[in-house]
């Protein structure tokens, strides 16, 4: 058996793509001018683009403007969605590449200011063993490139295929693995500084 | 040199290493999930990564807070006016696709022609679509002319902080049946008796529980 080699579709599969089609029926209003189902899309997809753009862009200040502007393209858009991918994997898509565009416009590199990020991202005076470590990985997340933290967003948060992954970032899937294999350990290696400086 | 591309055949305990991230979240095609877990049955390693690897997920989920979407939606809605959606569906897409992929071969008079005639379709189309009852159905894009049967009647996304008893309450009384989902974004796709659909969309919308309700039909949803 070969790693990444198709098999039949699964229930899971089968049930995904169901799901699917009630979002491309969205898309197709969306696509003829419905604002109704336009804000209905908006508000299902709003908590997950916010979350993916915080931790890939690492610029709280930057994140609704990305957002909106992703969105304004899938208003604009819609009608030209092909059913070649799911409807999510397609908008990611947009996201991502908005983002990566917002990226290449900072003319600060804030995300690698340790100093900036934890005054955006404080720990708080009591924490559980749970919350310490979330907050380690926020630090250590920030300091890994951005392209990883998408791999590693899209695969732990959002439950991303790498398949998936490969089209929302236009690459092999074979450089999502690698990718999500050197987040993994430059990840490690962060927390592991960390550990060493703890009193 | 011969030009052959040599494949480099990965190792089994690589393949594996590298695919457990979405072994964990669940991710994988169901014959790599197995060929990882009879792997697992003989790596310690790679059992020790997978279990660091869920510590790590775990701490990285956690302490999401939903931001509220209703005042970044109200900054984009004035901008919608200005950005038309672009006016083109899959049928016109396929009669541009046929001659534009031709149009390299033929002498500029012939295309400029045939854009004409491309413009004319283009435009019966979209009044077809506006005068034809029938063209409000939905359908995939990706589907034949016929369209797909119905899988339900409305999209709700309930507060994720009720109870399963509350959910359980709310299906009850409006009579509706989960038919699929949970959807990428969280919610459920219900089927409800048809004759009841406008008053249950209503009733659905005015539950504090629910988040958002939105029919599939763009008749009920007008």
């Amino acid at each position: 058996m070969l790693y990444g080699q198709k098999t039949h579709p699964t229930a899971k599969d089968r049930r995904t793509s169901n799901a699917n089609l009630a979002e491309q029926s969205l898309l197709e209003r969306i696509g003829s001018g419905d604002r109704a189902a336009f804000e209905t899309l908006y508000r299902c997809y709003f908590p997950r683009l916010t979350r993916f753009l915080q931790r890939f862009l690492r610029r709280p200040d930057k994140v609704e403007e990305v957002l909106n502007d992703a969105m304004l393209v899938v208003w604009r858009q819609a009608a030209r969605f092909n059913g070649h991918s799911k409807v999510s994997t397609w908008i990611f898509a947009i996201a991502y590449r908005r983002a990566l565009k917002s990226i290449s416009r900072f003319e600060d590199p804030m995300e690698f200011d340790e100093e900036h990020l934890a005054s955006l991202y404080p720990l708080p005076e009591e924490v559980f063993l749970q919350r310490e470590l979330g907050a380690a990985l926020d630090r250590a997340i920030a300091r890994i490139s951005p392209v990883h933290r998408a791999v590693v967003e899209l695969t732990y948060y959002h439950g991303c295929r790498y398949q998936e992954i490969a089209q929302i970032m236009d690459c092999p899937v074979e450089t999502v693995k690698t990718r999500m294999f050197h987040a993994r350990r430059q990840l490690r290696l962060l927390l592991s500084d960390q550990k060493e400086d703890l009193p | 040199m011969s030009g052959a591309v040599l494949r480099f055949i990965k190792p089994e305990h690589q393949r594996a290493l590298e695919s457990l991230p979405w072994f964990l979240t669940g991710a994988l095609d169901e014959g790599e999930r197995a060929a990882i877990e009879q792997h697992l049955r003989i790596c310690p390693a790679c059992r020790a990564e997978l279990e660091s690897q869920r510590v790590l997920r775990e701490a990285y989920i956690a302490d999401d807070a939903s931001p509220s979407h209703e005042a970044s939606l109200a900054k984009l809605l004035p901008r919608l006016e200005s950005a038309r959606p672009a006016v083109t569906n899959w049928r016109i897409r396929l009669v541009l696709d046929r001659v534009l992929g031709a149009r390299g071969r033929m002498p500029a008079l012939t295309s400029l022609a045939l854009a004409v005639q491309v413009g004319i379709v283009v435009a019966l189309g979209l009044m077809l679509n506006r005068n034809d009852p029938s063209a409000t159905s939905y359908h995939t894009l990706a589907s034949a002319e016929a369209p797909l049967p119905t899988r339900g009647d409305l999209i709700v996304v309930f507060d994720p902080s009720v109870p399963l008893r509350t959910v359980q309450r709310i299906l009850i009384a409006s009579d509706a049946r989960i038919v699929d989902g949970p959807l990428a974004s969280g919610g459920y796709v219900l089927a409800v008796p048809h004759a009841d659909l406008p008053k249950t969309l209503a009733w659905l919308r005015a539950q504090r529980d629910v988040s958002l309700v939105q029919p599939l039909s763009a008749e009920v949803a007008r």
